[in-house]
């Protein structure tokens, strides 16, 4: 009887201590949510969890408004016709991150709407305000990493 | 050339061996929210949605899927006026989000708008074979808005199903 309720009692520190431990893999894959911006400063884009996965979408511009026509700006690159017209305002250029822990989201991709090109992305967080952003087609060796800063810095 | 017509004669033996049809579906409606207060700009809406396929499917299996219509109202008619422009996506673990439709602009004084659907769907069974999808609409908001925004979608497909 001794044995089964030492058992019951073991049993139940681990599944304890395994949510613990998943809550705070959580918290710490939801340092990515928040506001950011890359290092061209052309652009903000607010990263948000959604069932699981982390998606960044576009919610500031500097230019809003297309030189050529003044209108604003529309997703006119997208190798698809038929969704060229979907606004740059609200467009989700970061999509699918989980995070790996370590302070890496994987198995996402970024969305370069100045060619309409999607490559496969890692996003590693140098500290809370800093992103080392790198997107690469095939091999992560031959990508490029941008930095980018979040706009409302923790302290 | 032997070889060949040896080939050909398997393709057409293996295509009349699995018949596909085309079914039409249509989804019961779906209750996206987008959590207030919001403000002007881009804002989400997300609801959580399981086809119920089983009707439809039987013994069959879904080979493709394709998004034929969408058409969106909302619960209060008059906060359509408040957004601009619509893009919907489907969401879900291990297959990468799909933008499936969108409408920019929206109508002045619509009671109900309905979306381009996107001409590139690719692998949209994938999402039909998970537990639920996440239906992720983004809007952009004219201004500000308080309390939450319920939008109601109303899905149709079209399937490829093979029977057994």
């Amino acid at each position: 009887m001794k044995k089964l309720l030492a058992l019951v009692l073991v049993v139940g520190a681990m599944l304890f201590t395994g949510s613990q431990s998943f809550k705070a893999q959580d918290a710490e894959g939801d340092v990515l949510v928040g506001v950011w911006e890359p290092s061209h400063g052309k652009a903000r884009v607010k990263v948000e969890k959604i069932a699981d996965k982390y998606y960044g979408k576009i919610v500031w511009l500097r230019e809003p408004n297309d030189p050529e026509n003044g209108q604003p700006k529309v997703d006119k690159n997208n190798p698809d016709e038929s969704m060229r017209k979907v606004p740059l305002k609200g467009y989700r250029i970061l999509k699918d991150f989980t995070y790996a822990g370590k302070k890496e989201w994987v198995d996402g991709t970024i969305y370069d709407p100045e060619n309409g090109n999607t490559y496969s992305c890692v996003i590693k967080a140098k500290d809370d305000n800093t992103l080392d952003i790198r997107g690469y087609i095939g091999v992560k060796t031959f990508g490029r990493t941008d930095v980018w800063k979040r706009v409302a810095v923790k302290k | 050339m032997k070889n060949t017509l040896a080939l050909l004669a398997l393709l057409l033996v293996a295509v009349a061996c699995g018949k596909t049809e085309k079914v039409d579906y249509k989804a019961d409606e779906i209750t996206l929210t987008a959590e207030g207060p919001l403000y002007d700009g881009s804002n989400t809406a997300t609801a959580s949605w399981k086809a119920n396929l089983s009707d439809i499917l039987g013994e069959g299996k879904m080979e493709g899927a394709r998004l034929t219509a969408v058409t969106i109202t909302a619960a209060e008619p008059a906060d359509l006026a408040l957004i601009s422009d619509i893009t919907l996506q489907f969401a879900g673990k291990n297959v990468a989000m799909q933008k499936v439709a969108f409408l920019n602009p929206l109508p002045d004084g619509a009671n109900s708008v309905t979306l381009q659907v996107a001409d590139d769907q690719k692998g949209l069974a994938d999402f039909f074979a998970l537990d639920e999808i996440t239906v992720v609409a983004d809007l952009n908001l004219k201004g500000e808005y308080e309390g939450n925004m319920t939008l109601k979608a109303k899905l149709e497909f079209s399937f490829d199903v093979s029977s057994k």
